[in-house]
Order: structure tokens, then sequence, then C-alpha cells
């Protein structure tokens, strides 16, 4: 009996040994990403961006959050964009893409807040709605991330990347300084891989202009 | 040891233990003693701080006690304010009392224009502020109207001192409460708060400074953690300022037992270790834990002075995710929108250019109770900011504590370590890098200045608020901009290219 005991201890001992040297083992090293396709635009002036009108007469514009950060200060972006002319705008953070009809015009703010979302918002609820919103067909996708590198990450990543499938316009805050949206490349050589719409802003208020343009409120 | 077995000696060595017990006792417990009651000096400028007051005049319970802090008040040198006779100074206190008197005041100045809008008497014209003053204090005229500067500098030059501002607000202008030290062992808020206390003018508006909002938190340390009671920085002249590092929250001695689930009264609960957190007690009671008293100071301040803005200053662990941000109440959206656009913007002369800072929000969760931004912006009329910056010695794999931790001097090779990490891994073990004290202070104090920025623009913008209220002052009041006296706030550049101490004044 003893023995047996004894036996079965060194086996689990050894059975534990093992699992910790193989639960210890160092992570395996990233691999690095394929390269950019298409050249990055960072700073494009309006003018040259070659934007033209995509909002037609009769169709809405919505603005929207996906992940619920700097949702105020895109209303405030939106709201300079179309100031003086006869565009109304109607906010809803919880836009459902069952809402839209062809041709209407979609602002969304990208990035997760910090201070987590509250109520009845999930993380797998903002993906199944910016999922729907990619897949809804002949609406005009325009999403921005006016924050830099905080808000990336696990909680908004997956969001993101999501969203980007269906983006007809993909703009991003991006610093030069390795702190921006685009700090590890995934939006221009994953995401919007092959996607020639992405545009990089030192200053994330610029976007104002490129909305004015597509909005046709200039 | 054969000879603890003689009882006398046994008796030696027991004695000398016990008297080396007591010993360490006694001088740990003065130092102790010593560190509670160490009162941190700042420097209060008489010509610029007109008045301070204290705690206890917004929570009566506080008074004398540890907690019974100072509100430091900063007037705008242009603002408009009503001079009277010092024996009437209690009924000439509110602006309806003095309606009706007989008023004098200077010809042309923005002041009297300010005023006569106000007073259903006439106000009779002098040639200048001395002429004003001199017919007050004669009694030829109940109020006189000038300026805060005019009145202060003849109230100050005048030996018999029998002539004094009124409280009562002739007009009403922006103002703005500016909160350090609601975490002691956050120090770059306490010391972004010093910064602009003992260097801030205000041309127009009313600033008002707290360097220490919870004392009873800055009479001892937190348990367990090993900290460093006391910090010093230099000044420009080399002389040495010294600052207590003290704990989260309030001591337990003032405010003891603690109960196993802390229950706010909005009926959230929260663990134990929070219900000494000032920061988790708002709006505060004046009869509830002494947390919660020192916590009505700010909402019952607020309220009675009408208070436009409050920043709440902090600090928090390098691997903790709202860091090097702003959280703002909804109703400060707008303003929130502005500071990004217009605001956060330094000169780098090395550079030759303006530069941005970069800095991301939060709304203020609306199911979070117990702080300042969701609290204060609920139960005041107040617009309400809180910052964040990174400080290392709150962190969890920080090294050995010491000054240098503090106000990150040299580096923490555990810290650094991580950093270099998550630059060669990807990952994000840390959401801000621990950086010196002097770029935590900077970044406080630029957000202070961002926040007037961001304030002053919204009146010419079009607003769309998510909740309805008035966006361009209180109470539907347009109450105009809140301007600080140029070049007195030091820049975001500066306080990191000098150094925070630079900007301290020397005491005496």
């Amino acid at each position: 009996m003893k023995k047996n005991v004894l036996l079965f201890l060194l086996v689990a001992l050894f059975a534990l040994t093992a699992f910790v040297l193989v639960g210890c083992g160092d992570e395996p090293e990233p691999q690095p990403g394929p390269g950019p396709e298409v050249e990055v635009k960072r700073d494009v002036k309006v003018a040259n961006a070659g934007l033209s009108v995509v909002l037609e007469a009769g169709k809405s514009v919505y603005v929207t959050a996906l992940g619920q950060a700097d949702f105020a200060y895109m209303q405030t972006i939106v709201n300079d964009a179309i100031e003086g002319s006869e565009i109304t705008v109607t906010v809803d953070n919880q836009l459902k893409a069952a809402d839209l009809n062809a041709g209407d015009v979609v602002i969304s703010v990208l990035g997760y807040t910090s201070k987590g979302i509250s109520g009845d918002i999930t993380q797998t609820s903002e993906i199944a709605r910016a999922k729907a919103l990619a897949e809804k067909e002949g609406i005009i996708l325009i999403l921005c991330q006016l924050s830099g590198k905080e808000r990336r990450g696990e909680s908004s990543d997956p969001i993101i990347s999501e969203a980007v499938k269906g983006a007809d316009y993909v703009f991003i805050y991006d610093a030069d300084d390795s702190k921006g949206a685009d700090y590890d490349k995934k939006y221009s050589t994953e995401w919007c891989k092959g996607f020639d719409k992405l545009y990089l802003f030192s200053d994330e208020y610029d976007i104002k202009d490129y909305i004015e343009v597509l909005l046709g409120a200039n | 040891m054969k000879f603890m077995n003689d009882k006398k000696i046994r008796l030696i060595v027991t004695t000398c233990i016990l008297t080396l017990v007591l010993i360490i006792g006694v001088i740990t417990s003065v130092n102790f003693l010593k560190f509670r009651n160490y009162n941190t000096e700042f420097v209060v400028r008489e010509d610029v701080v007109g008045k301070i007051y204290k705690f206890s005049e917004f929570s009566k319970h506080l008074k004398g006690d540890v907690a019974d802090s100072n509100i430091y008040e900063i007037q705008g040198t242009d603002n408009t304010v009503a001079i009277v006779k010092k024996d009437k100074l209690a009924n000439y206190n509110k602006i309806d009392n003095i309606k009706g008197l007989s008023v004098c005041g200077v010809d042309g100045s923005s002041q009297y224009d300010a005023a006569k809008d106000v007073f259903t008497s006439n106000i009779n014209v002098l040639a200048t502020a001395n002429d004003v003053y001199e017919n007050v204090k004669s009694g030829t005229y109940e109020v006189g109207i000038l300026s805060y500067k005019e009145a202060i500098t003849l109230i100050n030059n005048d030996q018999n001192e029998n002539v004094d501002i009124s409280d009562a607000i002739v007009e009403k202008v922006p103002s703005l409460l500016l909160i350090g030290g609601t975490h002691p062992n956050e120090p770059s808020g306490q010391l972004a708060a010093t910064v602009v206390l003992e260097n801030a003018k205000v041309k127009r508006g009313i600033l008002y400074v707290i360097t220490e909002l919870n004392r009873s938190a800055y009479s001892y340390s937190q348990p367990q953690e090993g900290t460093t009671w006391y910090y010093h920085l230099k000044t420009k002249n080399g002389n040495t300022r010294t600052f207590k590092y003290g704990s989260r929250a309030t001591n337990t001695v003032d405010q003891w037992p603690t109960p196993d689930v802390y229950t706010h009264s909005s009926g959230q609960q929260l663990s134990s270790s929070e219900v000494r957190n000032i920061n988790r007690a708002y709006p505060g009671n004046e009869e509830g834990t002494y947390t919660e008293q020192i916590a009505w100071v700010v909402t019952n301040f607020v309220n009675q002075k009408d208070v436009t803005m409050v920043i709440d200053l902090h600090e928090a662990s390098p691997e903790y995710l709202t860091i090097n941000q702003c959280v703002y109440h909804q109703d400060a959206a707008d303003i929130w929108s502005q500071m990004k656009i217009n605001g956060f913007r330094y000169y780098n002369p090395e550079a030759d250019k303006t530069q941005k800072l970069n800095m991301p929000a939060d709304q203020s969760p609306l199911n979070m109770h117990g702080l300042t931004h969701r609290e204060v912006g609920d139960y005041t009329n107040a617009y309400v900011f809180l910052f964040e910056t990174s400080n290392a010695s709150q962190g969890k794999i920080r090294g050995a504590f010491t000054e240098d931790l503090i106000k990150y001097s040299a580096p923490d090779k555990f810290y650094e370590a991580l950093v270099k990490y998550d630059e060669e891994h990807d990952t994000s073990n840390i959401y801000g890098a621990p950086v010196e004290i002097s770029e935590r202070v900077a970044r406080h104090v630029l957000s202070f200045e961002s926040v007037i920025t961001g304030f002053n623009k919204i009146k010419t913008t079009r607003v769309v608020t998510q909740t309805g209220r008035d966006n361009v002052g209180d109470g539907g009041v347009y109450v105009g901009e809140m301007i600080l006296e140029e070049g007195t706030v030091p820049s975001y550049y500066d306080l990191i290219k000098y150094g925070v101490g630079n900007y301290l004044l020397d005491i005496d």
C-alpha cells in the first residue's frame, strides 16, 4: 500500500513539474506583420485627399460610437463640420443597423473607454453592433478614432476589427510619437490592408475638414 | 546557554529587552506624532491671495480639527467689487442689501459700466479711485465701486483700515476651484495646486485653490507600504521645500471603526478600504463620517460660492488604465471638446513650434458614485473635471520606496524593465510609463489652463448639450471669460525644463 502511495505521489510530482515547465515556457516571439500594401496617408490636406460628397439628398446622417469613447468630442467635430449648412444629424450612441436605409451616412467614433461601459452594453453587444453596421448594405460608414494608443487594446480591438470590414473611410489620430492609434501598425497593415481610404492625422480635429467635404457642408 | 538558567540573568535580559522595546516604541510614537502634526507650508502672496477660508466654515464639525484645511481665494484684478465701511460689512454682504444705497464709482471705468446695470440708485461719478475710497471712508457715500486691484491697494495702504471689500457680488464672474491633495500619496496634484497658488495671477474671475483636501490623510502613511514620509524640492534660490507623502485614506485615528462593506449614500456598495477614501465620499455629509464631512466642504463651498468650474487633481499607478487622461462630468462635455480643439497646447522653443499634448478622456460613468466628477457635477452647477498622471510610487511592481521614487528622479529598475518588455513584446502592462514629478505637475498645470481655455470658447461656439443645461455660465447668466494674467502660470515646457522646484517660492 505504502509503495503504491509513494508511486502515485512520484507520478503526481513528475506531472506537476512537467506542467509547470510547460506553463513557464517563453511565449512565442511575435512575428512581424506584412508590410503595407498601400501608402499610408498622413496629414494630407483635405484638398489633396481626392474626396467627393457622399451624402445624397434626402438621406440621413447619424453619429454613433462603437466602444463608448470620445462620443461628445465626435459630436462637436461633426457639429463644427456641418455648421452653416442645412444638414441635420441624428445622435445615437446605440445606433442599430436595422434603423438605417441605403444611402444613409454613419459617422462612428472608435475606441473603448477606460472607465468601462455600463448598463446593458457589453463588449459582445458592441462587437455585434459593429458587425451589423459593417455588413449593412448601401450605407456609407465613416469610422474615426480620435484618441491614440490608450484607446486601443484587448477591449477596443475586437470591435474595431469588425467595424473596419465595412468602412468606406477610416480617419484616425496618429501622432508621430508611437502613441497614436496606429502605434502597432494594425490599422495600416492588418485591418485596413489594401484599403486606400485610411487617413492618419496628427491633430484629430483636422478630421472635421474631411467630414465637411464628405457631407457636402462646405 | 547555561547562564540563562540563572534567574537573575534572565531578569536582567528580560528587562533589557523590554526597555529596548519601550525606547523603540517611544521613538516611533514621537516620530508618528511629529509626522501627524507637521504642517506643510505654502507661500501665500499677500498682494494676490485676498481671502483664506477655513474648511470648518463649510462643514462645522471640522472646526479646529486636523482636517480644518484652507481654501485660498485669488480675485481677478479687474473684477468689480464694492467697498464699504468695515462696521457695515455684516449688513452689506449681499447685492440686494446695497442696491438702494448711495454709490460712487470712477468715471469711464469698466467697473462703473458693470455696476450701473445692477444698482437701482444712480452711481455718482468721481474722478479717481482714491476719490471713491476717501468718500466711502468719510461716509459721504455708503458704497464705492472699484476694481479689485484698486480696492485692495487702497485698503492695504490705509493705516486706519476702516474700509473693506464687501462680499456682495456686483458683477458675476466665472470661478474655478482647483483641488490638490485629495490623495496625499499622489503628490503631483498637491504640487500643481501649489505652483498655481504661488504663481498665478487672475485678471478676471475668481480662482480658489485647495492644496491639502484631506489633511487627515496627510497625518499618517499607508500601512504596509513602507513609504517615505517626506520629500523635498529645491527652489530657484536653492532653498528646500518639504512636502508630506501621506495615505490615500483618512487616518483611522480620525475615523474608526471601518465596516466590512462601505455603503455610499447612493446605496452603492464598495469594499471597506473605500470608506475612508474622500473620492468615494462625495457629495459628502456634514453629519456623516469624518471623510464625508470633508467631502461636504467641497460640495457646500461650490454651491455657496456658485463656483463655475472644479478641477480635482490625481495620480495613479503606471499599470492603471485610467492614466494620463481626464474624466469629466457629462455636463462639461462641450467644454471638453473645446479643450481638445484649443487646449493642451504649449510652445516648444527648441522645436520653435506649438505642440499639442495628447490627452484622452472619459465621461464620468453614471452609475459609479462617490467621485468628484460624478457627485459634485450632479449636486452643484459646476463643470467638473478630474485629471490623472502616472506615479510610480503608487505602483505595485516598484522597488524600494525612496524620495527618488516619489519624484522619479532616478529610474526604478523594475518599471524600466517592464517598459522595455512592453516595447519588445507589444504588450500593455503599463498604460503610462513613469515620469518625473516635473512632467506630471506640468501636465496638471497645462490641464488647468486648458479647462479655462475650453470654458472661454463655449460662449462663441454653438452648443449642443446632452442634458440641456445652460452651458455658457451659471443659471443662464453669461458670466464672461476667466482670464489669467499672461505669463504668471509656468508653461508645460518650462516646468519640465527648469523643474517644479523652480516655481515654488521660498518660505519666508
